[in-house]
């Protein structure tokens, strides 16, 4: 578990002094505070622009820089050559996927927090109340960032890193469109076709099960069930998708 | 003890169909306490040696062993160093940073890691520049970290491909002078080259390699004649070996 | 060994995610009794619906503001852009509202489907809503029936005011419906609230006079005598 750790310390490490890290954040800081000066065409619903423009940048950026950090940390690592370095030192590969992943999470979810706490205190200001029910959908923000690093990184154990970020952008676009394959199968008179469908379904992650921004914003209630329930959706999706990653890079050489 | 030990070692390539033989039937022992250079022209499979030792990458046939264990046990590592061919560190590191990278993997203590890591900066002369990036570092300077990061963890058995290479007499010399240290506190070293005046310097034994084939190994003081230089020597079995062969 | 390790790993794999279906399903059920299930006309706007909701909002609020006399042309344009922020948004319900408002006077039809539309989709949508169609059927349309269904709607909402009892029951007898306007003009007139019983009263006496005037209901006829002779 310590190695685990130590090669994702180094991930953040190497990922921290990486500017354009910093140039998402405070771009999606900078859009949240400028948002609060759109009351004059709005008419009246700033507060909701408000609310919205927040959650999805912080959606946007968290989706940006967990593909990028998930689809560079092993390539990185093999086009460089440090893993050979690395691989000839008491490491198993296990434990080289596993912190390379535990890194890109860790690096995910610091922007997304270091976001999320500036978007609570500029709608705070905006709106003299605290909003802690925009903690619902951040977090399920955070689960989907997590989802979003674990293809980033099945796809780099086999691909360079331009290949794989283009791959996990696919996954998370047809993520976010798959729930509409069920609706599409009932119509389809063809077997091969539902079936086909489904697997598709089922196969990608549902991204639409992470997205409750626009009932929160609204300030529709979101049942904790739901909000448990699609943490451990995520969970195992993360798992599926790493034990792949671990099948694919057992028999990988590295020179 | 033998440090290593390999055993019909062979390693193809395949690439669009084709097959390169890059080890044919390597059957190599190295005793413990000595510098072992393995040498051979550019392509002769010095570092597919060195990779399928250290789990690199996975040999087509045959097997091998370091301090008496299996190729793939991982507990091995613990006692081995490698300082790879032009060696490729993370570059937004500080030399300290590198080290204790390195010291946390073989999970030594923090407060003999700190101890160990001033100590082998101070050996290569490395402690004004502990902080630098090593995208900052020359040529020289990265060889000299590529060294500490080997010893970080007291191995008996150290591996270093081409570590003179590109670098100005000083550097070869500095580097000469750290190889000799390191067989004098005991531990093996196995280092490739093609620069045979060095070997010649450095080496209690050598193996030569040509095209996949072990040609000849052995201790260096029975293998040459008084007057014979190395490279004379290598240049006669490489061309014995491909008279043989034709 | 490796590669049984590898396959291993598949395997437990694909276990996982035939274990995911049922969870799936779960929470699809859950997103259903909750008023959150993704809906077949949904936008496909990878997850960003709120947000391209308030651009094309803000769209529409300018090319309001560039109307300088509106027309039947322009009120079929901003409702068009009005149901294309709600099929984005459905829960915007200050989209129905301004919408449905603007286009009232020149497009009332398209006016009462964006406040269908709201109603549909929004099943805490409250009085207001309901209430703007009922004025907008009644007024603009002249359609009392329809408009007699708003307010009883709106009036059953937890917490509706008074008035919206009084519209219904206006409505009713603009419809022609005497008999029903005439029950619910009583049930005001016997209720709590002073403003209603006031109004109610004297409502009473004017659809009593009417039925006596017209209808030729005997059961209604005596119903009116009733209230008038209970009344003054």
């Amino acid at each position: 578990m310590s190695i685990i750790l130590t090669i994702a310390q180094s991930v953040y490490q190497k990922v921290i002094k990486s500017k354009i890290l910093y140039v998402i954040v405070v771009f999606c800081l900078f859009a949240i505070a400028y948002s609060t000066l759109y009351s004059a065409v709005t008419a009246g619903e700033e507060t909701k622009l408000m609310k919205d423009i927040g959650l999805a940048g912080i959606a946007v950026a968290a989706m940006l820089i967990s593909i990028m950090v998930g689809s560079t940390a092993i390539p990185m690592e093999i086009e460089s050559r440090t893993i050979q370095t690395l691989i000839s030192k008491p490491v198993k590969k296990h434990e080289f996927i596993l912190g390379q992943f535990l890194g890109a999470v860790y690096v995910s979810l610091l922007s997304i927090a270091i976001m999320a706490v500036g978007f609570v205190i500029i709608l705070a200001i905006k709106t003299h109340m605290l909003n802690l029910v925009m903690f619902k959908p951040l977090i399920l923000i955070c689960f989907e960032a997590i989802v979003l690093v674990a293809v980033s990184v099945l796809f780099s154990t086999f691909c360079s890193s331009m290949v794989s970020s283009i791959l996990a952008i696919v996954v998370y676009i047809a993520g976010h469109l798959s729930y509409q394959i069920p609706f599409l199968v009932e119509r389809a008179g063809n077997v091969v076709t539902k079936f086909v469908g489904l697997l598709l379904y089922y196969a990608l992650p549902n991204f639409q099960y992470f997205n409750v921004k626009a009932p929160v914003a609204h300030g529709i209630y979101v049942p904790w069930g739901l909000i448990f329930g699609v943490i451990l959706y995520g969970a195992i999706y993360t798992a599926i998708m790493l034990l792949v990653s671990l099948a694919i890079f057992k028999n990988k050489d590295f020179a | 003890m033998l440090a290593i030990k390999t055993e019909s070692l062979t390693k193809i390539y395949k690439s669009g169909g084709k097959e390169t033989k890059a080890l044919k039937d390597l059957n190599l022992q190295v005793s413990s306490n000595q510098i072992y250079g393995f040498l051979g022209p550019n392509g002769a499979g010095k570092t597919t040696t060195i990779n399928i030792l250290l789990g690199l990458t996975a040999p087509t046939a045959g097997t091998a062993w370091i301090l008496e264990k299996q190729i793939g046990n991982i507990e091995i590592k613990q006692k081995i160093g490698f300082l790879p061919q032009s060696p490729y560190f993370y570059e937004s590191f500080s030399s300290v940073e590198l080290l204790n990278f390195y010291g946390k993997i073989f999970k030594i203590p923090r407060k003999e890691r700190c101890k160990k890591i001033e100590e082998l900066l101070d050996m290569v002369g490395l402690t004004e520049s502990r902080k630098i990036p090593l995208r900052k570092f020359s040529r020289g300077m990265l060889q000299r970290i590529g060294i500490a990061q080997t010893l970080i963890n007291d191995p008996d058995l150290v591996f270093f491909d081409e570590p003179i290479a590109g670098l100005d007499p000083m550097g070869r010399k500095e580097v000469m002078d750290t190889i000799l240290n390191i067989k004098k506190q005991g531990r093996t070293v196995f280092f490739c080259s093609h620069v045979l005046h060095d070997a010649e310097m450095l080496c209690d034994s050598i193996g030569i390699l040509n095209k996949g084939k072990l040609v000849v190994s052995g201790k260096l003081k029975d293998l040459l004649d008084p007057k014979e230089s190395l490279e004379e020597y290598f240049l006669k079995s490489i061309e014995k070996k491909e008279g043989e062969k034709s | 060994m490796k590669s049984s390790k590898g396959l291993v790993q598949v395997i437990i794999a694909v276990m996982l995610l035939v274990g995911l279906m049922p969870l799936g399903n779960t929470l699809n059920n859950i997103k259903k009794d909750a008023g959150l299930a993704d809906r077949f006309i949904q936008r496909p706007v990878l997850g960003f619906d709120n947000i391209a909701a308030d651009v094309l909002w803000i769209k529409t609020i300018q090319y309001m503001a560039s109307i300088k006399k509106a027309d039947v042309k322009s009120s079929n344009i901003i409702y068009q852009m009005f149901e294309r922020v709600t099929d984005l948004d459905p829960l915007f319900t200050a989209a129905y509202t301004f919408g449905g408002l603007a286009i009232a006077h020149k497009a009332p039809a398209k006016s009462l489907t964006l406040f269908d539309k709201a109603i549909a989709h929004n099943p805490n949508i409250g009085w207001r809503i309901p209430m703007f169609a009922g004025v907008v059927s009644m007024h603009n349309m002249k359609n009392y029936d329809k408009s007699a269904k708003y307010f009883a709607f709106a009036s059953e909402v937890k917490d509706s005011p008074m008035f919206l009892k009084r519209m219904q029951a206006l409505a009713k007898a603009r419809a022609g419906d005497l008999g029903t306007a005439l029950i619910l003009w009583e049930s005001l007139y016997n209720s709590s609230d002073s403003a209603s019983v006031q109004i109610a009263k004297r409502e009473l006496v004017r659809v009593a006079a009417e039925v006596l005037k017209t209808s030729t209901d005997n059961k209604l006829r005596n119903k009116a005598d009733r209230v008038i002779k209970r009344i003054l």
